[in-house]
């Protein structure tokens, strides 16, 4: 039988319906029978609901007129950019295999030179440099979630990049075990 | 004479613009304190989930909540518990990204060096694992950046 204590601390995991199902039972069956842990746990929902309508009411007020429309047009682009690619693979079949390596190579010489920084390098979302006995992280730019991270450079002793897919948050964690460094 | 006069008004008018697209950055840094067990801070329980699925704790508490305006490429400080702290340098804000050196530090020890873009509004995080030696929680470091 779960006490008042052993309920109170497991009322968060309760509402976010992340106890094992048996858990979850033993923690409903002490909730209906005892008064102040079931107002505890009123509390904790009205909380929940109070920041949920307010962001809600956040949400509502923002422009997205724009975004299906950027959608729709992203979503043109990649079916041109899909018939594009048939297109060509039905013309390389009947091209010789030489000639269609020899323009391959010619192209990507000619996107090179084209994409070839005019003023030094400039990497964005790649590692830079790194001082020596640092880890250093290569991050992807392409993706924009609203808390998504671009890491130019990275440099620490015993860390690990984490992130949360849903919402692109990035975290940046130190094991305790550090280097001592002339700062 | 009039073209001095109309180099010096345009000048001013470009210091005058690119002043005004560089003013207004806030920067918000929230110390939260995670343990394995215990009640969590209502002001967190929207990202609760989350936190949880980053750092593998159940309980988190805030411990320090500071919010202010920073100047661009001026280094500004905020002091975190356990003797930590979090030196930023504004540097840009590009396409809606604001570019930042970020380095936490613990005492005169370095732990992060990072240049980092976090989208306006967006909100980044650290974290330092628990000490064995003392015992202590972990400390999560929720660093956002808004620029209205």
């Amino acid at each position: 039988m779960a006490t008042c204590g052993d309920v109170t601390e497991r009322i968060d995991a309760f509402i976010d319906g992340e106890l094992e199902p048996s858990v979850s039972v033993e923690v409903a069956r002490h909730l209906g029978q005892c008064a102040p842990c079931d107002e505890t746990m009123r509390a904790f929902l009205e909380v929940r609901d109070a920041i949920v309508a307010e962001s809600d009411r956040a949400v509502s007020t923002l422009d997205l007129s724009t975004v299906w429309p950027a959608i729709d047009r992203d979503l043109t682009r990649v079916a041109e950019q899909v018939a594009w690619r048939a297109r060509v693979a039905q013309r390389r079949r009947g091209l010789p295999r030489g000639l269609a390596w020899g323009a391959v190579a010619a192209l990507a010489a000619g996107m090179a030179l084209f994409l070839r920084p005019v003023d030094g390098p400039r990497l964005r979302g790649v590692a830079v440099s790194s001082p020596p006995g640092t880890t250093v992280a290569k991050v992807s730019t392409a993706r924009r979630l609203p808390n998504h991270v671009l890491i130019d450079r990275l440099a620490g002793k015993d860390i690990a990049l984490r992130r949360e897919p849903k919402s692109g948050t990035t975290m940046i964690w130190v094991n305790h075990e550090v280097e001592r460094s002339g700062w | 004479m009039v073209a001095h006069a109309l180099g010096v008004a345009l000048l001013a008018t470009i210091a005058v613009a690119e002043a005004s697209t560089l003013d207004g950055l806030r920067i918000q840094v929230t110390a939260v304190r995670a343990a394995e067990s215990g009640p969590s801070d209502p002001l967190l329980v929207s990202i609760r989930p989350r936190l949880r699925r980053l750092v593998g704790y159940r309980a988190f508490q805030i411990v320090t909540r500071e919010e202010r305006q920073c100047d661009w490429r001026a280094e500004a400080r905020f002091v975190l518990p356990g003797d930590r702290q979090l030196q930023l340098l504004p540097k840009s804000i590009d396409d809606g990204v604001v570019r930042m050196q970020v380095r936490l530090l613990e005492g005169r020890r370095r732990l992060v060096d990072t240049n980092v873009g976090v989208m306006n509004g967006g909100t980044m995080m650290f974290g330092v694992g628990r000490d064995p030696r003392i015992g202590d929680d972990a400390l999560i470091i929720l660093l956002k950046a808004e620029m209205p």
